[in-house]
């Protein structure tokens, strides 16, 4: 209960209020940002989601097994089923191939439909589906029937009306399986039809949603057979995948950077208490009490603060946080779901950690003042070492580093980044302070300024430490802010195509061209696409070449294959080479991952069916593929002339000005070739984008804010020697004027040092960040060098000179006697 | 001569090597009882070891050989945290520099030793008003430190060390950051509060005058105590 007493007492007078408030600041700070990116995440997942129709999605030749479903039930995962399968759809005298959706209520889970009053009508969501006796075509198929709303179509055995056309279907996605047009229709329908025969192509496919996907998920996978698989929004839905797993790494990024810049707080907080608490530890033993009951005082009353604080924080946070969402609703184009409970639960964990990792130091040292103490007053009490110091506060940032970003290798690389920034910082460091001595001949400000920090290189190195960390962490978010971001979003560009086009014969490759170029619209390049099915590696059946281990997916089936001599600006050569002008046929690159998991190596001969012929070809290189460029790209690309045999249509994308005039006008005019819209999908994708975006920016603003907060509590922890100095050089007759300037050239010069040491630690921290977790480039950033220590320079030496003010206007007289007390 | 001493110093010897290794002697042979009631000075030059002796005496350290007893009970064979239990409530100190907690009031620092003798709250704010309008501070008892003279922050320390009436004061150059008038009123009401209470008092000082106002002065000088006067 004394402990509670005095924190209470200690608090109102004012001597915990730095600490608690680097506590309070540094957990709201994280809270807000936990929460926000929380939101965000959450709101990305469920955008991801609707492009997937639900969270989860089992696909199979079969129904599923109704104990699957009563399960999802039990476990509250909404399910719904549908049912697809090509079918010839007739009108009039015209017929087509289509990929007929069998859906019933509740289809989508997640997304909505859109569909158009008429063909050329304007698209907009709706949640109703198909009623029975009608159905729903896409312009694809509208076009190619030549129908509009209110026609009827052959459907098997049956009759449908057209009701509407349909625009968008959140599952549909873009890959060229999924090409042929599309009719949406009722389940009710589906046994008037007849469709569905002994021996036809059916896929049933269940979207779950909702619920305890985990432990469903748990359930479903082991019982999952060859035929059947089970996707999740990330794995589902590469494009948008990519997307989510970079957006959040991007955040957990700048969350770590905010817990080490909290650390930083704390420690020089909690170092300037224990040493306040030092005779107080020695006062208490001579009034009788043990070691560890002194020692049991201080803790509680660290518990106790770090907890009200944290707590406290968190509540800011939470608050913070939604008048920022109110602040940016504008801006976001998604609406946010409500914020959890964990958040709350991390942000009062994190306010333990990070004030117990930095803080212990400070305890043990209380924890090991002798009694004696109290007479001499020069004795050295034995602390922490520099080393159990460092490492106290390595295992509190791993430790949040992990429960912020949940990713090991994150956090490892952070620390080892942390490590290396720390060692360098403060050898550099000692080594710039102690060479300082010529600027002592600027004049007489500049001598004591520059004496003061060459005096105590150990508490100046401690300051500038201090600074340069949160100047890099400032640094490293804007980076990601300003330059990662803008990286990532050119491999997104805004040009990029927004159509699919399939089945260009070679009769109709120059009209087609012609078409689309007279309508202001660009073209990549025109593929040749062949099918073909993998058979065999160095004449050895792909299963035997694998040892028994499945083979991937794409080479299951019939690939599309092609043949350029040029490789796209979207592909990357990883092993090998790519072809020359000197090649001939017969030779072929490979994806890059699909080159691991066929456990290829170079020279290795594989063969190809094709219908009733066969493709033999060199394996010269792989290459690593950007799927998400929205060009066409393939799994294996042969050298020109090697698929010169076989008849080919042509694959290309389109940059289209007005895709949806655009395309019923080229569809009308090629009426065999099929073009798909992918401007969903890209919108999607940008989408994400402008959230990380807006994400991070308030990230950003918070670390600012703690970065200018450890600033003004770095020099404030320092404000008792620098008020006796002051009083010293005050009775001593140096002026206001002298001190300030003295004071002025002080911090200027470490801000200034602390920018060039962060602007070495970002190229340090920005090459580790960009070649090692994003897989970019990384090319040195020659304005940090200039804009951190001029910022830094600057900032520090105002906020110094500010806080250091009223060490300077206090009279000598007054000074003195605090000093001494 | 009463039945027990408050202290009783056998044969204790104390020293420490410098940095260069060498042994220095601080203490040798010394045999010393001071009896309840008694006040002792002890005096000598800077460096004499005389906060060592003080240390030794209130068990805030033990010596390299020899023993000390208070009322009784050695202090040599038990540890720190035993030491510290013996001192609960019997022991007192005042110190040159006051050493008061900074971020408590006037009133707050006189309870703190009574609290930690698991006093209850109100029990001891009660005492501490007592004492301390006893000093003559009854209208500064919600000041903190920071807002008291030096001779103010010392009457405060007065209270805190007779506020739970201890058997033994220990008193460290208890008018050394005070200017000679107000060291004189505060050494004034340092002795009358010690007749008031019958503690035994120890007194380290260099001023000869404050010294004489004590039944015994013990000189501390070469390691050996020398009785002065009596």
């Amino acid at each position: 209960m004394i402990a509670l007493r005095l924190l209470w007492r200690e608090f109102v007078s004012g001597q915990l209020t730095l600490l608690a408030l680097a506590i309070v600041v540094s957990v709201a700070a994280m809270t807000t940002t936990e929460v926000l990116t929380d939101r965000i995440d959450r709101a990305m997942r469920a955008d991801a989601a609707a492009l997937l129709g639900g969270d989860l999605k089992l696909r199979g030749p079969r129904p599923i097994d109704p104990l699957w479903l009563e399960k999802a039930n039990a476990l509250g995962v909404a399910s719904t089923e549908t049912i697809e399968f090509p079918s010839v759809i007739g009108s009039g005298s015209k017929f087509e191939l289509t990929g007929v959706k069998i859906i019933t209520d509740g289809y989508p889970l997640k997304g909505q439909l859109e569909i158009a009053d008429t063909r050329a009508g304007v698209g907009y969501p709706t949640s109703s589906i198909p009623t029975s006796g009608t159905a729903w075509a896409d312009p694809q198929l509208a076009s190619k029937l030549d129908i509009d709303v209110g026609d009827r179509v052959s459907v098997g055995e049956t009759e449908l009306q057209i009701t509407q056309i349909l625009v968008f279907e959140p599952d549909r996605g873009g890959s060229f399986v999924s090409l042929t047009p599309r009719l949406l229709m009722n389940q009710a329908d589906l046994e008037a039809s007849q469709l569905i025969q002994p021996g036809s192509r059916v896929r049933y496919i269940t979207l779950f949603a909702d619920g305890d996907l985990e432990q469903f998920k748990a359930f479903v996978e082991p019982k999952l057979d060859i035929s059947q698989r089970l996707r999740g929004v990330v794995d589902g839905r590469p494009e948008v995948g990519n997307a989510l797993t970079r957006a959040t790494t991007y955040l957990s990024l700048a969350g770590l950077l905010t817990v080490l810049l909290s650390g930083a707080a704390i420690a020089m907080t909690a170092n300037r208490w224990a040493t306040d608490h030092i005779a107080d530890s020695a006062l208490f033993r001579t009034f009788g009490l043990s070691g560890r009951e002194a020692l049991g005082i201080f803790t509680t009353e660290l518990v106790v603060l770090g907890g009200v604080a944290s707590l406290l924080g968190v509540v800011i946070g939470y608050g913070l946080q939604l008048v920022l969402v109110d602040t940016i609703a504008g801006l976001l184009t998604i609406s946010l779901p409500e914020p959890s409970a964990r958040p709350a639960f991390l942000g009062v964990l994190t306010g333990f950690v990070i004030l117990f990792g930095f803080a212990a130091p400070a305890l043990i040292l209380l924890a090991n003042v002798p009694p004696i103490r109290v007479f001499k007053r020069d004795y050295q009490v034995s602390g922490v070492g520099q080393a159990g110091r460092y490492g106290f506060a390595l295992v509190a940032i791993g430790l949040l580093g992990y429960l912020y970003s949940d990713d090991w290798l994150l956090t490892g690389w952070v620390l080892l980044a942390v490590i290396i920034l720390v060692a360098l910082v403060s050898l550099i460091g000692q080594l710039v302070i102690r060479s300082l001595g010529p600027l002592e001949r600027v004049g007489p400000a500049w001598r004591f300024g520059i004496q003061q920090l060459i005096r105590d290189p150990g508490s100046s190195g401690g300051q500038l430490m201090a600074f340069a960390l949160t100047a890099l962490a400032i640094a490293m978010v804007a980076l990601i802010r300003f330059d990662l971001i803008a990286t990532w979003e050119t491999q997104v560009p805004t040009d990029a195509p927004n159509t699919f086009a399939l089945n260009i014969t070679d009769d109709d490759q120059v009209a087609f061209i012609e078409a689309v170029t007279s309508r202001g619209g660009d073209l990549a390049p025109l593929y040749p696409i062949v099918r073909g099915r993998l058979e065999t590696v160095n004449e050895i059946p792909l299963i035997e070449h694998l040892q028994g281990i499945e083979p991937p997916g794409s080479v299951r089936r019939e690939l599309s294959l092609t043949e350029s001599g040029v490789l796209g600006r979207d592909n990357q050569v990883d092993r090998g080479r790519f072809f020359t002008d000197a090649d001939g046929p017969g030779l072929v690159t490979v994806e890059s991952k699909l080159f691991d998991e066929l456990d290829l190596q170079l020279g290795d001969i594989i063969h190809y069916t094709v219908g009733p012929d066969r493709i033999s070809a060199e394996v010269i290189g792989s290459r690593v593929v950007q799927w998400d460029s929205m060009l066409p790209n393939f799994f294996m690309i042969f050298s020109p002339g090697t698929l010169a045999p076989f008849e080919s249509t042509r694959l290309t994308s389109l940059r289209l000005l007005n895709p949806a005039k655009d395309t019923a006008a080229i569809s009308g005019e090629f009426r065999q070739v099929t073009l798909l819209s992918v401007d969903a999908i890209l919108n999607q994708i940008r989408g994400i984008l402008d959230r990380v975006s807006q994400a991070v920016s308030v990230v950003l603003y918070f670390v600012l804010v703690g970065g200018v907060l450890v600033l003004a509590a770095s020099i404030q922890t320092s404000l008792p020697e620098r008020r006796k100095e002051s009083a010293i050089l005050r009775s001593l007759g140096g002026s206001d004027r002298l001190l300030s300037q003295s004071q002025w050239a002080e911090f200027l010069t470490l801000g200034v040092i602390s920018g060039l040491l962060a602007a070495v630690g970002t190229e340090l921290l920005g090459w580790l960040v960009y070649t090692k977790i994003f897989n970019l480039e990384w090319s040195s950033k020659w304005l940090i060098w200039v804009l951190a220590p001029l910022a830094t320079g600057t900032i520090v030496g105002v906020i110094g000179r500010w806080s250091a003010k009223q060490a300077r206007q206090m009279p000598p007289a007054q000074l003195l006697k605090i000093a001494d007390t | 001569m009463s039945a027990q001493p408050v202290l009783d110093v056998r044969n204790v010897s104390h020293g420490f090597n410098d940095q260069s290794g060498h042994r220095l002697s601080v203490l040798e042979s010394l045999d010393l009882r001071i009896n309840p009631g008694d006040s002792v000075a002890i005096i000598g030059p800077s460096g004499a070891g005389k906060s060592t002796l003080l240390s030794l005496l209130a068990g805030l350290d033990i010596p390299e050989s020899g023993e000390i007893l208070f009322q009784g009970e050695a202090f040599s064979g038990l540890s720190e945290d035993q030491r510290a239990a013996v001192r609960r409530g019997r022991i007192g100190f005042v110190f040159q520099s006051f050493q008061l907690l900074q971020g408590l009031t006037a009133v707050e620092n006189v309870m703190l030793p009574l609290e930690l003798t698991g006093m209850s709250v109100a029990q001891a704010k009660q005492r501490a008003m007592k004492w301390l309008e006893r000093v003559g501070l009854g209208a500064r008892t919600h000041h903190r430190p920071r807002m008291l003279s030096g001779g103010e922050q010392q009457r405060v320390a007065l209270a805190r060390a007779f506020v739970n009436e201890p058997a033994l004061l220990f008193a460290d150059e208890p008018t050394g950051n005070l200017d000679r008038r107000t060291g004189e009123s505060v050494s004034e009401l340092l002795f009358e509060l010690n007749q008031e209470t019958g503690t035994t008092l120890i007194l380290v000082t260099h001023d000869e005058r404050l010294a004489s106002r004590c039944q015994r002065i013990l000189s501390l000088e070469d390691g050996t105590l020398n009785e002065v006067a009596a």
